[in-house]
C-alpha cells in the first residue's frame, strides 16, 4: 500500500507538480517561430519608411540627423565595422524624388561598369508596398547590387542599394530583407 | 475471522501436498542417463544432464576403451601431469543490472520564422537501474532545416528525472519525467558564422518494450520550454529509441 501511495505520489510530482512548476518559465521570449522573430527594425529620421534586420550579424551605420538614410552593414570580420575589407553586405536606403523605375534604371547607370544580371522588374514587399527591382554585377570591383525603388509619399521613390560579393539572384536572406522594407503608411 | 483461518488452512495445506507430490515425482523419475555430445562438452568428457562426467565408456561403447593400467611409471624426473580442473561451466548470465543505454532518433521544430526549422537528430544516452525512479541523461545532434540558407547544426544534452513504472504491465515500462536541456545551435546568416545556446524545460512520456533480457525499444513525446537566444519556443519532441 505504501509503495502504491509512493508510486502515485511520484506520478503526481512528475506529471503535474513539474511542468506547472517549472516548464512556463522557460522560454518566455518573444516567440521563435513568428516570421522575423528577433530581427530589429529601423526607421528613418523622417519616419517614412522602415528597414528590418537581424543583428548580428547587421549593424547599423549612425549617419547624419534629418537626411533620411538608412545604412546597415554586415562586417567582414565579426562584430568589427573597420576590418579594412569592404563589408560582405552594405544596404543603402535613401529617399529621392521621382518615380520608381526612372530611379532605378538611373541608379543602374550611375554604377560604372555594371552588368546587368536581371532587367528591372515589379517587386512587391510583404506590406503591399510596389515598386521595381535589378540585379547588376560590377565588373570593375567584382561586386555585385541588388536595387530596389518603392514608391513614397510626397512624388518620391525609396531607393535601396544592397551591395555583396555573391550573386543575390538567390539569395533567399537579401530577399526576406527586402520583402520585410515598409512605406508609409506603415502596416500592422 | 475463523472461516478467514480455515482458508488459510486450506491454502497452506494444498500448497504443502502440492509440494509433496512434485518431490515425489520427481524421486519417481529414471536415473538421468542423457549423454551429451561430447564434441559439445567443454572439457571433451561424456557429461550426463546434471554435468557430472561419465566414464567413457558409458559414453560410447564402440570407442577403444584406454586406461592407465597399460601404461609403465614415467621417467625418473619427469613429474605426471595432472589437469587443471575447469570452471563450473555457466548456464546462463544473470541479468544485466547496470545502466541502460539507447540509440534513437529524435525529431522536434525549432521554427525559424520562415517555414523551416525541422529538426532531425540521433540521439545517445542513458538511464540508471535505480527503480521506480528514472534518472538517465540523453545527447542528441542534428541538424536544423534553415528555409533561406543552409541548415544548421544542433547539439543538445539532456537530463531526466521522474517516474518510470518498473514491473506494472508485462514487457512494456511507461514513464513520466522532467527533462532539463542544454545545448547550441550553430549555423551562418548573412555569411556570418554565429553560435546560440539553446535552453528548455518540460515535460516527458514514454513507454519501453522490453521483448527479452535487457534488449528493449520505445518512443517518448516531450513537451518543451526552449530558450534559444532570447527567443521562446514550445517544442513538441519525439523521440524513437532502442536499447540494452
Amino acid at each position: 500500500m505504501r509503495s502504491k501511495a509512493r508510486v502515485a505520489a511520484s506520478f503526481l510530482f512528475c506529471c503535474v507538480a513539474l511542468p506547472l512548476g517549472i516548464a512556463p518559465s522557460a522560454g518566455c521570449g518573444e516567440d521563435g517561430s513568428a516570421p522575423y522573430a528577433g530581427w530589429d527594425t529601423a526607421e528613418d529620421s523622417g519616419n517614412v519608411y522602415r528597414v528590418r534586420f537581424l543583428a548580428p550579424p547587421w549593424k547599423r551605420v549612425p549617419t547624419t540627423d534629418g537626411d533620411g538614410r538608412i545604412e546597415l552593414v554586415v562586417p567582414p570580420v565579426f562584430g568589427s565595422l573597420d576590418a579594412g575589407a569592404p563589408p560582405k553586405f552594405r544596404l543603402e536606403a535613401s529617399l529621392v524624388r521621382g518615380l520608381a523605375l526612372p530611379t532605378l534604371q538611373a541608379e543602374i547607370a550611375r554604377i560604372g561598369g555594371a552588368l546587368v544580371l536581371r532587367d528591372p522588374a515589379p517587386f512587391t514587399t510583404l506590406s503591399s508596398d510596389i515598386g521595381f527591382t535589378a540585379v547588376v554585377a560590377d565588373r570593375t570591383n567584382a561586386r555585385f547590387y541588388q536595387l530596389v525603388t518603392l514608391a513614397a509619399p510626397g512624388d518620391r521613390a525609396l531607393l535601396v542599394v544592397v551591395q555583396l560579393n555573391e550573386d543575390p539572384r538567390n539569395d533567399l536572406e537579401v530577399d526576406a530583407m527586402l520583402r520585410a522594407i515598409d512605406v508609409r503608411p506603415f502596416a500592422e | 475471522m475463523r472461516a478467514a483461518n480455515c482458508h488459510y488452512f486450506a491454502a497452506l495445506a494444498l500448497s504443502g501436498l502440492t509440494l509433496l507430490l512434485a518431490s515425489a515425482a520427481r524421486a519417481d523419475e529414471p536415473a538421468a542417463t542423457a549423454i551429451v555430445p561430447p564434441a559439445l562438452a567443454r572439457d571433451g568428457a561424456a557429461r550426463a544432464a546434471d554435468g557430472t562426467a561419465l566414464p567413457i565408456a558409458a559414453a560410447d561403447s564402440d570407442a577403444p576403451s584406454e586406461s592407465a593400467a597399460g601404461l609403465g611409471e614415467p621417467p625418473a624426473g619427469v613429474a605426471p601431469r595432472r589437469a587443471e580442473p575447469l570452471p563450473a561451466p555457466v548456464d546462463d548470465d544473470p541479468p544485466w543490472a547496470g545502466p541502460r543505454v539507447e540509440l534513437g532518433y529524435t525529431h522536434y521544430s525549432l521554427g525559424d520564422g520562415f517555414g523551416g526549422g525541422a529538426v532531425h537528430a540521433v540521439s545517445f544516452g542513458g538511464y540508471l537501474p535505480t527503480r521506480q525512479l528514472r534518472l538517465g541523461l540523453i545527447g542528441d545532434g542534428g541538424a536544423r532545416d534553415y528555409a533561406l540558407g543552409g541548415g544548421d547544426a544542433v547539439l543538445r544534452a539532456t537530463l531526466v528525472a521522474g517516474w518510470q513504472g518498473v514491473g506494472l504491465v508485462d514487457y512494456v515500462m511507461p514513464y513520466v519525467v522532467a527533462v532539463a536541456s542544454c545545448g547550441v545551435v550553430v549555423g551562418q546568416r548573412f555569411a556570418t558564422t554565429f553560435a546560440d545556446a539553446l535552453l528548455g524545460l518540460g515535460v516527458e512520456i514514454g513507454f519501453e518494450v522490453n521483448p527479452v533480457r535487457t534488449l528493449h525499444f520505445g518512443a517518448s513525446l516531450a513537451h518543451v520550454r526552449a530558450d534559444l537566444d532570447g527567443l521562446g519556443y514550445g517544442l513538441w519532441v519525439l523521440r524513437l529509441f532502442v536499447g540494452l
